[in-house]
């Protein structure tokens, strides 16, 4: 489970990225976080995982407050960034073998583990090549097999399907509603409206720094007395200004 | 033209986004100009000198000028070569190269505006040399207004050709070299070409060289050279020309091989669009595309376990030798002091005589002149002030991983002080082999240089954290415009530099095991407070490092 409690964060200047956000994403949902450009989600989800400094309220990833023990947070959960732009001097393997280090996997499973999720994805083949001469989905997938490897109970994605081939986007999807059936969290930021439809079972609006909605896509239907798509409740909530 | 102009503009604009905004750079820059300040003393002095001296050796014969056409030659070949690697990385690895391919650009348009970064280089080096060669010389001659009006044309414009035709050799070479697919290799190649070629050029110059008769010797040498010389021009004909436009006795002779020497750099910079327009897309396209070679994995052997620390320590120095630029500064660059004294020590013939002389020397002045020029070795080394910069905006992987920030700082310092033991084993072999340091002195060194290393990367990795570079689009800027390795540098050098100094002076320090054993507590007890201080920082600081 995931707590936001009066979470606030200013960058230089009075404007606040992120104003008193208040949120829960409980356990066995996928949670889809939505919002438009620049209404706060990438702040919330650095703030979450530790990236950014908080700087009012706070933020417990299972009981674990991501300020006061950032370690004990840190293992509970594998993020995917949006950028998978990174690590790119290493090969494919040695960056598994950094991630099964970093998080003491046994050796044992680690080689099975990798074996089965690089094949799931296509990308066994060139685990041996550095990750700098793999294709935005190939950087991608390699990066999500390392927070699959690791296996944490709270998985949070930062438009984790961009770039990524319909196979491996279905894989992923069936691999997010397979983590929440176990009874685990999957906290997702994305722009792909029917992506939330499919796939969420909660969702969250943000803009301009603060919470617009939270609740089930029935629940938001009924508040807004609607029975037109998410894209365009997402348009009457974001310009209700 | 008002695109070209757009496009020099915008990328000027995004070059100096920082600059005078950030008050921690200012105060850098008013730091180390002050420390700069004796070095640029000497620096001119020593120009001074050599100047006023052949000028008065050669004024009586006529050929005054070739001091001019040789410090031009010289400059213009250390131009040529040194430009290489920064035109190589502006033009064709710079990551913002494939946002401007998409956009209706002549390549001639994108060569231009890419000329920016290496350019700046050129004219700070040239700055440096140029200026005060025709500013001695002016002096020396008595040049008036002309002469200065030359001159002032002769710096904005002598630059250039060298510039252009380092750019055409790259663009011809890289049209027909396959890049796409060795594009590490090329960047690599091309950065040790270029740093041979200077200890060659310093080699073949100090081969010929005979210190004690400078002047006269040089003046000999240029009347039986002189034919050689200017048929050197031809591989730079702006020398010739400018060489004399800058002797300015008859006015209008002076003026005429102005406008000859304006006119070649025109032709230059006409040469240079043409080229441009017609190699720059062929070499630059397909700069993107990764080679992709299809090859099982042998996950079997491949699946280790490690520490964390070594883990990160091992990614660190994995990073640092594959990524070319990163491999130059910090790996090749600090060996080329040792290799470089290696080198004269081998052609210097007074090799068996230095060896003699040391016998006569008291231990501890060799074991404190050994510990100091090491440190300076270690402290020019890059690997520790760039090990927060490295990492450039993808800064944050560091944060979102379950690792110490204890232990990210060790690791960093421990690839730091792994790359620098490098440069302790050539010295190592240097000062063991080839100059016979006796035996227990190189012991005591090799303990304290250890230490000292452990200490230079402390400072080091202190200075990176509290003003790094995280920003850069290209992996080269890590180390451009920095003033971290030359403040470690200076700190090092200022701190230790005045203890061995003391020590040297002092008459009650004469044994070496006394001289060791101060300087080893001194070392002990910095690294102790140094190192204490550092987790402390990494502790507050670690969070804020993306927001600096």
């Amino acid at each position: 489970m995931i707590q936001f409690q009066n979470v606030t964060k200013s960058y230089s200047g009075d404007k606040k990225a992120v104003d008193q956000l208040n949120l829960t994403i409980p356990d066995g949902k996928i949670f889809g976080f939505l919002g438009p450009n620049g209404a706060g989600k990438s702040t919330t989800i650095k703030m979450l995982t530790g990236i950014l400094p908080i700087d009012e309220g706070t933020i417990t990833i299972n009981s674990f407050d991501i300020s006061k023990h950032p370690l004990e947070a840190k293992k509970t959960f594998g993020y995917v960034p949006d950028s998978p732009n990174m690590f790119l001097r290493l090969k494919g393997i040695e960056y598994l073998n950094f991630i099964g280090d970093v998080y003491d996997i046994p050796t044992d499973q680690r080689k099975e583990k990798i074996e089965y999720l690089t094949k799931e994805f296509g990308i066994y083949e060139v685990l041996n090549d550095a990750i700098q001469t793999y294709s935005h989905g190939m950087r991608q997938k390699v990066i999500v097999s390392g927070v699959l490897l690791h296996d944490p109970d709270v998985w949070i994605l930062d438009e984790p399907l961009t770039g990524l081939d319909p196979k491996s986007s279905y894989k992923l999807k069936e691999m997010m509603r397979e983590h929440a059936r176990k009874g685990k969290t999957v906290f997702f930021s994305t722009h792909v409206l029917e992506v939330v439809e499919q796939l969420c079972d909660q969702v969250a609006i943000i803009n301009n720094g603060k919470l617009e909605f939270t609740g089930q896509m029935d629940d938001m239907r009924e508040k807004f007395n609607t029975e037109g798509s998410l894209e365009q409740l997402f348009l009457e909530l974001t310009n209700h200004e | 033209m008002n695109k070209t102009l757009l496009l020099f503009k915008t990328m000027v604009k995004m070059h100096f986004s920082m600059v005078g905004k950030d008050e921690k750079f200012k105060f850098n820059v008013f730091i180390i100009s002050i420390a700069l300040i004796p070095i640029g003393i000497m620096w001119m002095f020593l120009l001074n000198t050599i100047i006023s001296s052949l000028y008065l050796v050669l004024e009586p014969t006529g050929h005054e000028s070739i001091i001019i056409a040789t410090g031009l030659v010289l400059t213009g070949i250390l131009l040529l070569f040194t430009s290489i690697p920064s035109i190589l990385s502006s033009f064709y690895f710079a990551e913002d190269i494939e946002d401007y391919l998409a956009m209706p650009f002549h390549p001639y348009q994108l060569v231009i505006g890419k000329s920016l970064a290496p350019l700046l280089t050129i004219y700070g080096l040239s700055a440096v040399i140029i200026v005060p060669i025709l500013f001695f010389y002016g002096l020396a001659s008595g040049g008036g207004i002309l002469f200065a009006l030359n001159g002032f044309l002769t710096f904005i414009f002598f630059p250039l050709i060298p510039f252009i035709l380092s750019s055409l050799m790259v663009m011809v070479l890289m049209r027909y070299a396959n890049i796409s697919k060795n594009k590490d290799r090329t960047k690599l190649v091309a950065g040790m070409f270029s740093l041979f070629l200077i200890v060659g050029f310093n080699v073949i110059i100090r081969l010929n060289q005979d210190t004690e008769q400078l002047s006269q010797g040089f003046a000999t040498w240029v009347e039986q050279q002189d034919q050689l010389l200017w048929n050197f021009t031809k591989f730079l004909p702006n020398v010739y020309a400018a060489t004399n436009a800058l002797e300015v006795e008859v006015w209008w002779h002076s003026i005429l091989f102005l406008i000859l020497f304006l006119l070649i750099t025109v032709i230059a910079m006409a040469l240079f669009i043409v080229f441009g327009q017609r190699f720059y897309y062929q070499g630059v396209l397909g700069i993107a595309g990764g080679g992709k070679g299809k090859k099982v994995a042998n996950i079997e052997t491949r699946t280790s376990s490690r520490s964390i620390l070594w883990s990160y320590t091992i990614k660190e120095l994995k990073t640092i030798i594959r990524t070319p630029a990163f491999f130059m500064n910090c790996v090749i660059n600090s060996l080329f002091a040792p290799f470089f004294i290696f080198i004269m020590m081998f052609i210097d013939e007074n090799i068996g005589a230095m060896a003699d002389t040391l016998q006569s020397i008291a231990p501890k002045s060799i074991l404190l002149a050994m510990f100091l020029f090491s440190l300076f070795v270690l402290g020019t080394n890059a690997t520790a002030t760039s090990s927060i910069s490295r990492e450039g905006t993808n800064w944050f992987t560091n944060l979102y991983m379950p690792i110490q920030p204890k232990t990210i700082l060790y690791g960093k310092l421990l690839a730091a002080w792994i790359v620098e033991f490098v440069s302790i084993v050539l010295l190592l072999i240097l000062f063991g082999f080839v100059i016979n340091v006796p035996i227990i002195v190189l012991l005591l060194w090799l303990i304290l240089v250890i230490g000292g290393s452990w200490i230079s990367n402390l400072i080091g990795v202190y200075i990176d954290i509290y003003n790094p570079k995280l920003n850069w689009n290209d992996e080269q800027q890590v180390f451009k415009s920095r003033f971290a390795p030359l403040l470690s540098l200076l700190i090092l050098f200022f701190g230790f530099g005045t203890l061995v100094l003391s020590l040297w002076f002092l008459p009650f320090v004469t044994n070496v095991w006394i001289t060791f054993l101060i300087l080893s507590i001194v070392i002990g007890a910095s690294i102790y407070f140094t190192q204490r201080k550092l987790i402390q920082t990494v502790h507050n600081q670690f969070m804020y490092i993306m927001e600096k």
